[in-house]
């Protein structure tokens, strides 16, 4: 199978969307649903979620957050390229139903994967209020496509460089005092997602979160992916990844989102990644380390 | 490490050929151990490979990974020096082909279409006997790779991937059709399946790891040992190092468990530098591993703490883990043989930066959650008809772990044999 990129755009800074020629997946994949891309031999499978789909091109369309090795290596591939490998659609679609009035509320890389609920959600006949969070103007993604799906939209930026300053939940909140709201769906940061999920509760509101732990290759045969949901695991990436908000441990998923940050980052943030497997300089002591790895030493 | 021709004839002669051999009730594949052994005596290792072969196509698998219930059971086992019929095997896998063998017969098809669901042993196995039938036999897999357990949960260094590569060209050289990165129930449904072939075999396995209810087995830097040799396993060579940075933190390493999970994670943990320890609530004798992979998961350098209970991970405010606890235990000599008692000793800290957990596999529910008229135990296994191994749904049939939980790959081998010729049964 080929899956050529016939489309490439840089939407913010780090954020590119790509579309891929896949018909297979572009004629099943629903709102909700990710697929698995390898980009190439070397690196690991990164989920990710189709934003939009093309049934009748065969293309789908991924927004591409370039943090780590597989994503900037995926983001460096240009039209006309493909991708070594790519499996889906994964993952249960999304519930989509005629609530009413729905809230969506998104922080950050969260946009990409809102959108296609909220467009979802607007084909079912509800009325939707899209609440956008990013940390500066110069991340903000997707914007004119949230401005068509929803009926309203707040933006806020941490920074107050665009639009409001302040918090995405602080929006929810005036929110959910002002009108009678029906159900709200949270995607991004697992803070926000918590918060949500407590000022919802307080109110009997439901609510969906979308959780975005590590995957190895969202096919529910590791556990790397497990959550906390209603006091027992379960897999993000057969079960999920959408979730009811009210069930998700959040503290366990704090933790648990932890074990995916890729080692440099994360040796800055917390001390995790082993500082003398990450140095650059070649040593050679490491070469004999990486034989022995896959050949039995000779006795 | 495989037997020079020297070695392996010397070992074949201490083989006193019994005349009623217990070595064979030993072998779940029925192998005929003192048939091939006789012939690698004079070192015919072709007569000896096509003997292997007439009831395990695949020596070469075999020879490496199987945990040898056959040396158990070998009359040798008490003084503790079995005959190596492991490495017999892999010594008429590595040097028994012909010159020409790769030019197969091509066997008349009889126009019947079996669909397997999943490439692990257990499918391989049923795949070859049902090509050998003369079945039109096609393969899907999830993984962009096909092997299942072979290729994502056994390392490279006990199972080299050529050699697997190797056995799915011989099958694809039979004729059979094999497509990855199907995931059946998300992608193609089972009703679809079923309706353009004859018969369907569920060889899904049980992947999922056991998740156990231990204080602290969510913190980071905890693994399933599944959940490690995957992270590993899908790396490639060129990167390992730079992304084991993300997976092994620190410099000490503790494995809880037992099996062969539990083994290779631990061999691994050792090659990427780490000192490990390895915890087990029980004899050693209890690990479920062959005499000789003991013997060599010692000289490999890992600390076998046993018996020791594990009582809890701890961790530090951030949630990186910091120690095992771990609970000494006496052995007793009680009336009903030897029992195990918490020590009057403390409990023990081993400091470790990574924890690596293998408690077994369950069952992976996904497919029957897909499909609600397929029927599913109470452990979420399928249910089969004891006597066709067919599920609640007809012409659907389901073998090896996906029905009877986590098991060694030589027991996956026999199911898989079974249910082809229960299949072929059906089909006629």
């Amino acid at each position: 199978m080929n899956f050529k990129i016939t489309h490439k755009q840089l939407l913010a800074q780090d954020i590119k969307r790509i579309d891929i020629h896949a018909p297979m997946v572009a004629s099943k994949v629903a709102p909700g649903q990710f697929v698995m891309v390898k980009v190439n031999a070397n690196t690991h499978s990164v989920p990710m979620s189709v934003v939009d789909s093309d049934e009748k091109r065969g293309v789908i369309s991924l927004i591409v957050h370039e943090v780590g090795l597989a994503t900037k290596a995926l983001g460096e591939l240009s039209i006309g390229q493909s991708p070594f490998n790519l499996v889906g659609p994964l993952g249960k679609p999304a519930v989509i139903d005629k609530f009413g009035l729905v809230v969506s509320i998104a922080t950050g890389i969260g946009v990409a994967q809102i959108l296609p609920l909220c467009r979802a959600l607007k084909k079912k006949g509800n009325k939707v209020i899209g609440i956008v969070g990013a940390k500066s103007k110069k991340v903000l993604m997707l914007e004119s496509q949230m401005r068509v799906v929803c009926d309203e939209i707040v933006i806020t930026t941490n920074d107050g460089s665009y639009e409001r300053k302040g918090l995405a939940t602080e929006i929810l909140k005036d929110l959910l005092n002002r009108y009678k709201i029906n159900c709200v769906y949270a995607t991004g940061s697992v803070d926000m997602m918590q918060a949500a999920s407590e000022m919802t509760k307080l109110k009997g509101i439901p609510i969906y979160v979308t959780l975005n732990p590590h995957m190895t290759n969202g096919l529910g045969l590791c556990g790397s992916c497990r959550v906390k949901v209603g006091g027992c695991f379960q897999l993000a990436c057969v079960d999920g990844p959408q979730f009811n908000g009210h069930e998700v441990d959040f503290t366990d998923l704090n933790i648990r989102m932890k074990a995916c940050l890729p080692g440099r980052q994360a040796l800055k943030e917390t001390g995790w990644g082993n500082q003398n497997l990450l140095t650059r300089t070649p040593r050679k002591d490491l070469a004999t380390l990486v034989k022995s790895l896959w050949v039995l030493p000779k006795k | 490490m495989g037997f020079t021709k020297k070695i392996s004839a010397d070992e074949a002669r201490r083989c006193p050929q019994c005349a009623q051999p217990v070595c064979l009730q030993g072998c779940p594949l029925g192998i005929d151990i003192p048939g091939f052994i006789r012939l690698l005596r004079e070192s015919d290792a072709v007569s000896a490979l096509e003997r292997i072969k007439k009831d395990n196509p695949f020596p070469a698998i075999c020879g490496r990974v199987c945990p040898a219930p056959c040396e158990n059971a070998c009359i040798f086992h008490e003084e503790g020096s079995p005959i190596a019929i492991r490495a017999l095997e892999r010594y008429a896998a590595d040097f028994g082909h012909k010159p020409n063998s790769r030019i197969k017969t091509v066997i008349k098809s009889n126009g019947k279409k079996v669909a397997i669901v999943g490439s692990g042993p257990s499918a391989m196995m049923a795949a070859s006997f049902l090509l050998k039938a003369g079945l039109n036999v096609v393969m899907f897999e999830a993984a962009n790779q096909p092997g299942g357990v072979l290729r994502y949960g056994i390392p490279e260094f006990r199972l080299p991937q050529h050699i697997l590569e190797g056995q799915f060209e011989e099958l694809q050289s039979q004729g059979l059709e094999l497509h990855t990165n199907i995931f059946v129930g998300r992608m193609k449904s089972l009703e679809e399946l079923a309706r353009t072939f004859d018969a369907l075999l569920l060889a899904t396995g049980s992947s999922l790891p056991n998740f156990v209810s231990m204080q602290g087995e969510h913190l980071v830097g905890v693994y399933y040992a599944e959940e490690f040799l995957m992270r590993l396993q899908v790396l490639s060579k060129a990167n390992v190092l730079s992304c084991a940075g993300d997976l092994i933190r620190g410099t000490r390493t503790v494995v809880i468990g037992k099996g062969y999970a539990a083994l290779d994670a631990a061999r691994m943990a050792v090659r990427l530098g780490q000192q490990v320890h390895w915890v087990f609530g029980g004899l050693e004798e209890e690990m479920g591993l062959s005499n000789y992979d003991l013997k060599e998961s010692l000289e490999e350098g890992i600390n076998i703490q046993a018996p020791f209970e594990a009582l809890k991970i701890m961790g530090d405010p951030q949630g990186l883990v910091e120690g095992v606890q771990c609970h000494p235990l006496e052995i007793v000599e009680g009336l009903g043989g030897l029992s195990l008692y918490p020590s009057k000793e403390g409990p023990i800290v081993f400091e470790a930066q990574t924890v690596i957990l293998a408690n077994g596999q369950k069952a992976n529910s996904f497919l029957a959650t897909m499909t609600p008229q397929l029927k599913v135990n109470s452990n979420g296994h399928f249910w089969i008809d004891e006597k066709t191994s067919m599920t609640s749904l007809e012409k659907v049939f389901a073998v090896a772990s996906a029905v009877a939980g986590s098991m060694t790959v030589v027991e996956a081998f026999a199911g898989g044999k079974a249910v082809a010729k229960q299949i072929m049964e059906y089909l006629k």
